[in-house]
């Protein structure tokens, strides 16, 4: 290291706390405001090291200002974002050797060739596994002499994704990364994730509209709407607190009746059935203290849940 | 919701929104000078100054919008944006349109500033064909935007080329005492020219042609290196810096080089003497203007430059940083230590080009007189105290270069438009404050008070530096430790500076602690310590 880096470089800052040291991801209360708009509003959640957690919501939701807090491209105005009991924005170095991240728009220099990408790359991180990237590199079977403004799409999101694993990171942040691309890219990129979720201990923070994807790999899952996280949990117990159930009546109604935690109702006349939030025992104790008796009773599925959380009016959890 | 009816409609309006602040400032120009004229009439030339400064900023920005800037210059294919390529409008349409508004909206501001800000003596007629060449300025820039090229960088010589032709046609023709009406005809020709190839190019772009050579076509491909992976940068900051290197380099040794390489081809195949000028009542020798114009071509460009220096790439408008590089494990303070040493590379390369340049020039048998060079002038007159001062002159100018260029990298750094678009007109306002100043203070009464006031301005920078070298250690951006080591390394250069001045210029006329304070001003310490400020600002939002 030349005099001038180390008289530029801070001291080394003091190590994890104890008490995070066991979660990657501790967000506390983050609020941000871009203008007018309340982007992220009071915001929690917290990421245990060796989870994959999926973090779903609508366009405009928040997940990509939420990522950005991870990855100290914003500094929170109010709250606080510890990633492995660090804050990003005053120990980048620290924190982001340990993050692999991908975005949607991998933003990667035009002008670059792919091995002229990969070495400038390598040298930000000491962990870089030579081995690793050129397996990697063959497996995506990337031209390393093409430069990557004549990249398909999916070949540039390969040459991104190869950048954001190659040095084994704890912490592998996606942002989006399948969004318009082909199923074999996808695959790709969903086998990186098991790939890392393989590496003991990896951690995966990733973000999708593409909820099959999410349901498959994820073990915890997180809604955010209008910036508030609407519920953040296991996937099964995501889809034990939901469900769907039909309802008939001893007299038609115009309107639905009003049940706590339901998400949305459909029918008319006698038979009505309703998307709650509420596991599926409560559900019927809830139908018959109205005097209804339930029809069918089913789980819903990822897609079901989103749609009918993404359709209800508000942000708030219930 | 109102509709518009009509592309030309629509175009306007699409241009109206980008355009409107710069028009709005040239209100302001044209209703604020007459008025300060009034206000103040003892300082016309400080007025008139301001006005024109003001001017040429906004101008170039109007003609930037006009040229729908957003995409990399450097790059072969088109500028025009994708957007509006699939609109179902022919392509004459679509370039016709923004050519006319931009070329009316530069002939009418080049009259504007004519009439307004220059004062009537100055000219005894308006050069008309100079209002067309600023809206043939506008359209061509427009035409070279547009239009794919065969292969990278085309644009930029193209431009240049382009420019150069427009600029010096006119002026070249007036000189020769051709008559303004007739120079008039070859502007309105490179306008209809303009028009043409420019539909040509946004054709050819939308077809998707034009960024392969004919040549190219249908030759076998070339078959692909095999390409090792080798890791062979040291580190990080190794690799920072061949980043800037491959992208941020080239610009100031090109922009830099550009009048010094046309002076010396005009020397080389002209070989007559260049007349002498007349200037503020003394002739001034064209030797001395050739040489001024060498020297002062990349003293200018470290003033401007700053811009391309301190963005992520010089050929693309971001003013961000890129996510590419915000996420990779480095502090702000090694980014800025890259683009630092970039900064310095790029002063070495041109001063040094600029002095194979002066060297080669005064080779030339004709440089000073008919048979006679500037070196054998310098070999007949040699001493070896001007040998010292020459090699002295030479390593201080581009060291007074870089530090002039890294001071103000700052402002880019920031990534906020609203600064870097009134810094210019914030440096006109001080500089014409300063001149002001220089004519209305009372200086007898005042340089009495000078010492006190240069030791004011060294506290007042001194508090500054503590409060910005705390926010640099809030942010963890400078180690408490390295304080000292930077402290020390300023103190040595000050100190050096002030020894090396007081024992080869002995200046009488100012005093050691005046001296000292000259040195500490001039010695870049707060505008530097802002960098990793701003870009810890830009970085982390």
């Amino acid at each position: 290291m030349s005099a001038l880096h180390r008289m530029i470089e801070p001291q080394a800052s003091p190590p994890p706390r104890a008490d995070v040291a066991h979660s990657a991801v501790e967000i506390r209360n983050v609020t941000r405001r871009f203008g007018q708009k309340i982007a992220l509003h009071n915001v929690s959640l917290t990421l245990p090291a060796g989870t994959v957690l999926g973090l779903v919501g609508e366009n405009g939701a928040g997940k990509t200002t939420l990522i950005r807090h991870v990855m100290g491209l914003l500094k929170a105005e109010q709250g606080t974002v510890r990633v492995f009991g660090m804050d990003p924005v005053l120990e980048p170095v620290k924190v982001l050797s340990r993050i692999g991240y991908l975005s949607e728009e991998p933003d990667l220099p035009a002008w670059m060739r792919v091995h002229e990408l990969i070495r400038y790359i390598a040298a930000f991180y000491p962990t870089w596994d030579a081995q690793y990237a050129s397996r990697l590199q063959h497996d995506f079977a990337l031209d390393l002499s093409a430069r990557i403004k004549h990249l398909s799409k999916g070949q540039r999101a390969r040459a991104g994704l190869l950048c954001a694993l190659a040095y084994r990171p704890d912490l592998l942040v996606l942002d989006e990364p399948s969004s318009g691309l082909d199923p074999i890219v996808r695959r790709d990129i969903l086998s990186a994730i098991i790939r890392t979720i393989a590496d003991e201990g990896r951690t995966v923070l990733f973000s999708s509209h593409l909820l099959s994807e999410v349901e498959r790999v994820s073990d915890r899952i997180a809604m955010i709407k209008n910036g508030r996280i609407v519920f953040c949990d296991t996937t099964q117990a995501v889809r034990d607190a939901h469900t769907r159930i039909t309802m008939r009546f001893d007299e038609p109604r115009e309107q639905p009746p009003v049940m706590d935690g339901v998400l949305i109702w459909e029918g008319r006349g006698r038979e009505w059935t309703a998307v709650m939030s509420i596991p599926a025992n409560e559900a019927r104790l809830a139908a018959s203290s109205l005097g209804a008796h339930v029809v069918q009773q089913s789980a819903l599925n990822l897609d079901e849940i989103f749609l009918a959380r993404a359709n209800r009016a508000g942000g708030e959890a219930p | 919701m109102k509709t518009i009816n009509g592309p030309a409609l629509a175009i306007a309006y699409y241009l109206w929104l980008r355009t409107r602040w710069m028009l709005a400032g040239f209100a302001a120009v044209a209703l604020f000078a007459p008025l300060a004229h009034k206000a103040f009439p003892l300082y016309p030339e400080l007025i008139t100054m301001a006005g024109l400064g003001a001017s040429v900023i906004l101008l170039v920005l109007l003609i930037s919008q006009f040229n729908y800037a957003g995409a990399d210059v450097s790059a072969r294919e088109s500028a025009f944006p994708k957007s509006m390529m699939t609109l179902p409008l022919r392509s004459v349409t679509l370039v016709g349109w923004p050519m006319l508004y931009g070329s009316m909206a530069c002939a009418l501001l080049f009259l504007l500033m004519m009439y307004i800000l220059l004062p009537r003596h100055l000219f005894a007629q308006i050069p008309y064909w100079a209002m067309l060449a600023s809206a043939g300025f506008c359209a061509w820039l427009q035409v070279v935007s547009w239009a794919p090229f065969w292969w990278q960088m085309t644009r930029v010589i193209a431009a240049i080329i382009c420019l150069t032709i427009i600029i010096f046609l006119g002026i070249i023709a007036h000189a020769t005492g051709i008559p303004d009406w007739l120079i008039l005809l070859p502007y309105v020709g490179m306008l209809a020219m303009a028009f043409i190839v420019g539909s040509k190019g946004v054709a050819r772009a939308r077809r998707g042609d034009g960024v392969k050579s004919p040549w190219s076509n249908g030759a076998i491909p070339k078959p692909v290196r095999p390409v090792a992976l080798r890791l062979t940068f040291r580190s990080a900051s190794a690799a920072l810096l061949w980043v800037e290197i491959r992208r941020n380099l080239i610009f100031t040794p090109f922009i830099s080089l550009m009048a010094p390489v046309l002076i010396f081809v005009l020397c080389v195949f002209h070989p007559g003497k260049p007349s002498s000028i007349y200037l503020y009542g003394k002739m001034i020798s064209s030797t001395m203007v050739i040489v001024a114009i060498f020297i002062g071509s990349p003293l200018w460009c470290s003033l401007i430059v700053n811009g391309t220096l301190a963005k992520f790439d010089t050929w693309l408008p971001h003013i961000t940083v890129p996510n590419f590089l915000a996420v990779r494990p480095v502090t702000d303070s090694r980014i800025v230590a890259a683009k630092i040493k970039n900064v310095a590379i790029a002063m070495a390369v041109t001063w040094l080009a600029t002095y194979l340049l002066l060297i080669l020039w005064a080779l030339l048998p004709n440089s000073y007189e008919r048979h006679h060079s500037v070196a054998g002038l310098v070999a007949a007159h040699f001493k070896m105290r001007y040998l010292w001062w020459g090699l002295t002159a030479a390593i201080a100018l581009p060291l007074i270069c870089w530090k002039v260029a890294i001071q103000s990298l700052w402002i880019y750094l920031y990534g906020r438009r609203w600064l870097i678009n009134s810094v210019g007109f914030a440096t006109i306002a001080i500089w014409i404050g300063l001149g002001a100043l220089a004519k209305w203070a009372p200086w007898r009464e005042i340089v009495p008070f000078l010492p006190w006031l240069a030791l004011m301005f060294v506290l007042a920078k001194g508090v500054l530096a503590i409060v910005i070298i705390r926010a640099l250690v809030d942010r963890r951006l400078l180690s408490p430790k390295s304080i000292f080591g930077w402290s020390a390394v300023w103190l040595l250069i000050v100190l050096g500076l002030w020894i090396s001045v007081k024992v080869a210029l002995h200046p009488q006329w100012l005093g050691q602690w005046l001296l000292a304070a000259a040195v500490i001003w001039f010695v870049p310490t707060n505008r530097l310590l802002l960098a990793p400020l701003a870009l810890h600002a830009n970085r982390h939002r």
